[in-house]
């Protein structure tokens, strides 16, 4: 009878502690954090993986994804610190992870800490690890580096990917920047002129209007009244500052194109490199 | 002696399929617990964990659940998901009201009024005498929201008992009274385009008319003794345009005015007529 | 054995309470005030409060006059968020007195109706992003 009674406790035991794992145990939550992840509930996922990864903090796959999270809820540099605290070693992790750390290590503007962990890995191959090092001269704005990079390293049997980051380098190279002094003194000359050159036509015109507007009120204001005319000289400081704004606005404008041009090539870049891993 | 351990060994696996089925419910109570403690991201994630590995018959239940804890935050356009998910599944007529006035509140929320009277017209409340009156409450509050008095009026005597008269009558006086079409924005458009500044003052806002006239006049002034002093072309040249801004200037605003005074006042009504029906 | 009872009707009569609270509470008296127009305040003056020296109050003050007498029964004229007005006190602040109003002459040559292509669009505001960099 005993042995009856202890049998029975032990199937009891089972059950219920299989029961009560059931929701919560490593398989299930791994399937939730995955649901949670795929549906694009980041701040939610990146719960559930911490716990995944608390039970098995071996798991690479999910260390990933909860650092994918952290970048998708723009807490890189938590995602950054947790990957300190999970990855003792960072040489030969798998490409995922590796890509996870280096995309963080990126969006913190830690550059030699991602160009350290890319000389680490001998799970790349040669694409993966020339993509990288593109990425990182690009994120830093280094084109003519990144550029001559490519040169000296284009391969046989390129990937796609590769290709296109390529032609994205030499696209921007051969790009015609706009001349901030330059605009500054076409605007100097003729009001507007370097807002036009800088492809604002109408910021241009309008300047023109108004530049255009105010001088000739305030001219006939001092013709009618001369030196004492009170409309010529309102007028005629409204239009001075009109002019000097023009002229200061047209530098800025020109500074900002260029780096407009720049960031529309970086966000294409990066959206490569994104995908690549 | 044989039967009786097989007895025992059936019950007990029987028990232990109830302790499996009982640690979803747990985990639903849990969930429950964070909700009303206004842990809704909490609540949120533990439902569709629930949601995730539960029976599909929970489905329908646990997804309104959801929905709630957006409903909650003020999430209308995240929660009327789940709503809508909600009341595409549920079998039960119950539930599925219930999923469908929550997405209408949603909608209503989000001023989408039609949709609302849409769905709230497809639901079936016969079960319950207190459904059809929160279904009528509802079918009323949108038809305020457009503007459609007479038909709210309809609809919120639905909302109500049978013997509840007062507050049918209460509720007509209230839709029938003229300050649901006043101040109009129209009429204060138009004063304000004859005299700047009136239809400020119409619609109750006696700064901004006071604003307004002095603006337009000020302007009128200063172009009169530019044209005389400096003749008339300068005058259209510099000082007219400014003329003119401020003056449709004016007569916008005037009917700016006086259509958020309408809101306001109809928001008003709106709230007694809200209190009338809800507190019994 | 009786009490084991009492107790057990008293936890489930008090769940049910809240079950039937929870059910009615708020979904519908969210509506109560579902129509009731948003007002947004707006606070001109802290340029004038904040002034450090004699010129920031006069800016401030023209800023804060502006706002409230003029620019208030004007038209929404202006493409921008941050508005011209708002921007050139904000570029005064950063940039100094003179390049500020440089800075600020140049903004109104830039608002115009074609502006929309060089600029992002803040959905808040529903009005072009411009803000002093």
């Amino acid at each position: 009878m005993i042995r009856w009674i202890k049998f029975f406790c032990l199937i009891l035991l089972l059950d219920v502690s299989g029961s009560s794992q059931g929701l919560f145990s490593y398989e299930n939550s791994l399937q939730f954090a995955d649901y949670l992840f795929e549906s694009g509930q980041f701040s939610l996922a990146s719960e559930e993986y911490e716990r995944v990864v608390f039970l098995n903090p071996h798991d690479s796959a999910s260390i990933g994804r909860l650092l994918e999270s952290y970048r998708m809820q723009n807490r890189s540099e938590l995602g950054l610190k947790r990957a300190g605290q999970l990855i003792g070693d960072r040489d030969d992790l798998p490409v995922k992870l590796f890509s996870q750390i280096y995309y963080l290590e990126m969006e913190n503007k830690r550059f030699e800490e991602a160009e350290q962990l890319v000389k680490l890995q001998s799970n790349l191959d040669d694409t993966q690890k020339n993509l990288a090092h593109l990425g990182l001269a690009i994120s830093q704005n280094k084109w003519n580096d990144a550029r001559s990079y490519y040169l000296n390293h284009q391969m046989a049997e390129e990937s796609p990917y590769y290709t296109s980051l390529g032609n994205i380098i030499q696209e921007y190279s051969s790009k015609r920047k706009k001349s901030p002094l330059l605009a500054a003194t076409l605007s100097t000359i003729i009001p507007g002129a370097g807002k036009a050159y800088t492809g604002r036509w109408a910021d241009g015109a309008i300047a023109l209007v108004f530049i255009g507007s105010n001088a000739w009120q305030s001219y006939r204001g001092f013709e009618k009244d001369g030196i004492k005319s009170v409309r010529g000289w309102v007028f005629g400081a409204i239009g001075f500052g009109f002019w000097v704004g023009n002229i200061y606005g047209s530098y800025q404008t020109a500074r900002q194109h260029n780096q407009s041009v720049m960031q529309k090539y970086h966000d294409k870049a990066s959206d490569i490199i994104y995908y690549a891993f | 002696m044989t039967r009786l351990r097989i007895l025992y060994i059936t019950l007990f696996s029987l028990f232990a399929l109830w302790a499996n089925g009982q640690s979803v419910d747990s985990l639903i109570a849990y969930a429950d617990e964070q909700f009303t403690a206004g842990q809704f991201n909490l609540a949120a994630k533990e439902y569709q964990r629930a949601l995730f590995f539960g029976p599909s018959e929970s489905v329908g239940a646990l997804t309104v659940k959801t929905g709630d804890c957006f409903l909650e935050q003020k999430m209308f356009s995240e929660a009327e998901k789940y709503y809508h998910f909600a009341s595409n599944i549920i079998q039960d007529d119950s539930l599925r009201f219930e999923a469908l006035s929550k997405k209408s509140v949603c909608l209503i929320h989000q001023h989408s009024y039609q949709q609302a009277i849409l769905d709230l017209f497809n639901v079936n409340t016969e079960f319950s005498a207190r459904a059809t009156n929160q279904k009528e409450f509802l079918l009323g509050t949108c038809f305020f929201g457009m503007g459609d008095f007479k038909e709210a009026e309809t609809h919120f005597h639905l909302a109500l008992e049978e013997g509840e008269i007062a507050k049918k009558e209460t509720i007509k006086t209230l839709l029938q009274s003229k300050k649901l079409m006043k101040p109009d924005p129209q009429t204060a458009y138009w004063m304000s385009i004859i005299i700047p500044g009136s239809g400020q003052i119409y619609s109750g806002d006696f700064k901004s008319g006071i604003n307004s006239a002095a603006l337009y006049f000020g302007f009128m002034a200063l172009l009169l003794n530019m044209t005389f002093t400096s003749g008339w072309v300068d005058a259209i040249f510099t000082v007219a345009p400014w003329w003119q801004r401020y003056y449709t200037g004016g007569y916008t605003n005037a009917k700016k005015i006086a259509f958020a005074k309408r809101e306001a006042n109809r928001a008003n009504i709106y709230r007694q007529i809200f209190h009338l029906i809800n507190e019994r | 054995m009786r009490k084991v009872k009492t107790i057990g009707i008293v936890i489930s009569f008090i769940s049910f309470a809240t079950f039937l609270g929870a059910q009615d509470r708020s979904y519908l008296s969210s509506l109560e005030n579902t129509f009731t127009p948003q007002m947004h305040e707006h606070h001109y003056s802290h340029y004038v409060k904040d002034a450090k020296n004699p010129l920031d109050f006069i800016f401030g003050a023209l800023y804060l006059s502006y706002k409230t007498f003029i620019s208030s029964q004007d038209m929404e004229s202006c493409v921008f968020h941050p508005s011209c007005s708002t921007y050139a006190i904000e570029s005064i602040q950063k940039k100094g007195y003179i390049l500020g109003v440089i800075n600020a002459f140049d903004r109104l040559t830039r608002c115009h109706p074609f502006a929309g292509p060089n600029y992002p669009y803040d959905e808040k505001s529903q009005r072009l992003y411009d803000p002093v960099d």
